[in-house]
């Protein structure tokens, strides 16, 4: 049993190790493309929302760009997800491995990723003058609980899409309509008490703003406010991990 | 005989289509009812026409998928299909997908970096080993595949017409190794249309028509009920 836990953790590893060298070979700028892609989305809230909303809150790009890195993180590597197995038919129909391999490359990958743009988050903190806090011994735990929402929710994604293909669709919808609701270019706090219950229903938003409120402000997170997300991450991680655990065996007869 | 590897009791798979509706014909049987069993260290060979379930019935053996009726018992033992080239990344190195490949078929890394010096010289593809496998022929794609499927350590090896790859020198080479395997004391489960290769080296066939195993006669018998 240990030695096939070993073994499929390495798999995961070399799959992950795998796609980030094949991905940085497609492109010119190669590795570079983790931090330009996440700058080029903030340039374009920062442009809309400081220059035609006129928004005010201090450090601004920097706001934004927490928001921005924690958002790309969960959302890139659902939706990847989501067609990590139906996108696979060919190996699976091969070799047996669990399923549960796909989803948790891409989370992998994405991982690595987010790792390196949450340094440069770090480095402009600390360049736009924000001193370091102890409130950052907290961060790990914070990275913790939005890995565990992201696997859930990518295990979830991944075990409906080979049975109904639509749903890749109907997430890009729901990964667009997250944009707005998970505080990336506002801060819930400013909402009305009962709005701001609501979105921190959203695992994604409470991070977000907990993140912030660490990096910018050194304050410790709000436990009672993670409360929902803890709950939400536990059970997607159940249901994930249950759905591709009951139909591992289903997925290769699917055609 | 050293006890049984697999004991099938009328196994049936059906698969479903994606995307259908659910009120509409979705499902197709591809195994109906098929009984066998397959003895530790012998040699059994599967032929059937195209279409008949032979490879559904390899995917069954392998634990690839369930069946959705009947019962398959196995062995403790570990089996592997050999399968060519099972999720090489073309933009990688031959040497980088060795362990990939490796891995999804199972094998541990220590063993892997024991055997990889094996592979290559099998392989024979000298200098080119370093170099993105998007640029390597179809030919030399398919000899690095089977010298990595060659080193599985495995107790059951799940053969489904693997024998034909590269270019007539290797295949020769290729038949000679997969012959050496099967007459060793491995089990041996032989998906084949080549009935020289059914006379050659299987102790057992099983027929399959229609994804129905039909009753089991010695293997000469089979042969001439398979050509009628």
């Amino acid at each position: 049993m240990n030695s096939g836990l070993f073994k499929f953790l390495n798999l995961v590893l070399y799959r992950a190790n795998s796609e980030l060298r094949s991905e940085a070979t497609r492109t010119y700028a190669g590795y570079l493309w983790w931090i330009l892609e996440p700058l080029m989305s903030l340039v374009i809230y920062y442009v809309a929302f400081k220059y035609i909303f006129h928004r005010e809150t201090p450090h601004f790009a920097l706001f934004l760009f927490i928001g921005i890195v924690l958002y790309r993180f969960f959302a890139g590597t659902v939706t990847r997800s989501a067609t990590s197995i139906s996108g696979s038919t060919g190996l699976i129909q091969l070799v047996y491995i669990h399923k549960s391999i796909f989803p948790l490359s891409v989370v992998m990958v994405n991982l690595v990723k987010f790792m390196v743009t949450f340094l440069l988050v770090l480095i402009i903190t600390w360049l736009v003058g924000i001193p370091p806090s102890w409130a950052y011994l907290a961060l790990p735990g914070l990275v913790a609980l939005i890995l565990l929402t992201t696997v859930g929710a990518s295990m979830i994604c991944a075990a409906i899409t080979p049975f109904f293909p639509d749903f890749r669709l109907i997430l890009d919808t729901i990964m667009h309509l997250l944009v707005f609701l998970s505080g990336i270019f506002f801060d819930i706090g400013n909402l009305s008490p009962s709005m701001q219950a609501i979105l921190r229903l959203n695992p994604i938003a409470a991070i977000i703003e907990q993140f912030r409120s660490i990096l910018l402000y050194g304050r410790w997170p709000e436990l009672k406010q993670l409360v929902p997300a803890l709950i939400i991450s536990g059970v997607f991680l159940a249901v994930g991990w249950l759905l591709i655990h009951r139909f591992n065996r289903n997925f290769p007869k699917i055609g | 005989m050293k006890g049984v590897a697999f004991d099938l009791k009328n196994v049936g798979v059906c698969y479903r289509k994606a995307a259908s509706l659910p009120w509409k014909a979705n499902k197709f049987w591809a195994l109906h009812d098929i009984s066998f069993q397959v003895h530790r260290g012998e040699t059994l060979g599967v032929i059937g026409r195209n279409g008949a379930g032979k490879s559904t019935l390899l995917k069954v053996l392998a634990d690839i998928i369930r069946p959705d009726k009947g019962s398959i018992d196995r062995a403790a033992l570990t089996v592997t299909m050999l399968s060519l080239g099972a999720g090489f990344a073309p933009r990688l190195t031959g040497r980088k997908n060795i362990f990939l490949c490796g891995l999804l078929l199972g094998m541990d890394k220590q063993h892997i970096s024991k055997r990889v010096d094996d592979i290559i010289a099998l392989a024979d593809i000298g200098d080119f080993i370093d170099e993105p496998i998007r640029h390597y022929s179809s030919g030399m794609r398919a000899r690095l595949g089977f010298s990595i499927a060659y080193y599985v350590n495995t107790d059951i090896i799940l053969i489904d017409e693997a024998l034909a790859t590269g270019d007539q020198a290797f295949k020769e080479k290729a038949s000679g190794l997969i012959k050496e395997k099967i007459k060793s004391d491995h089990t041996v489960v032989l998906v084949t249309h080549s009935m020289n290769l059914v006379k050659d080296l299987c102790d057992r066939v099983i027929h399959i028509e229609n994804g129905h195993s039909l009753p089991e006669l010695p293997v000469e018998k089979s042969i001439e009920r398979h050509l009628m």
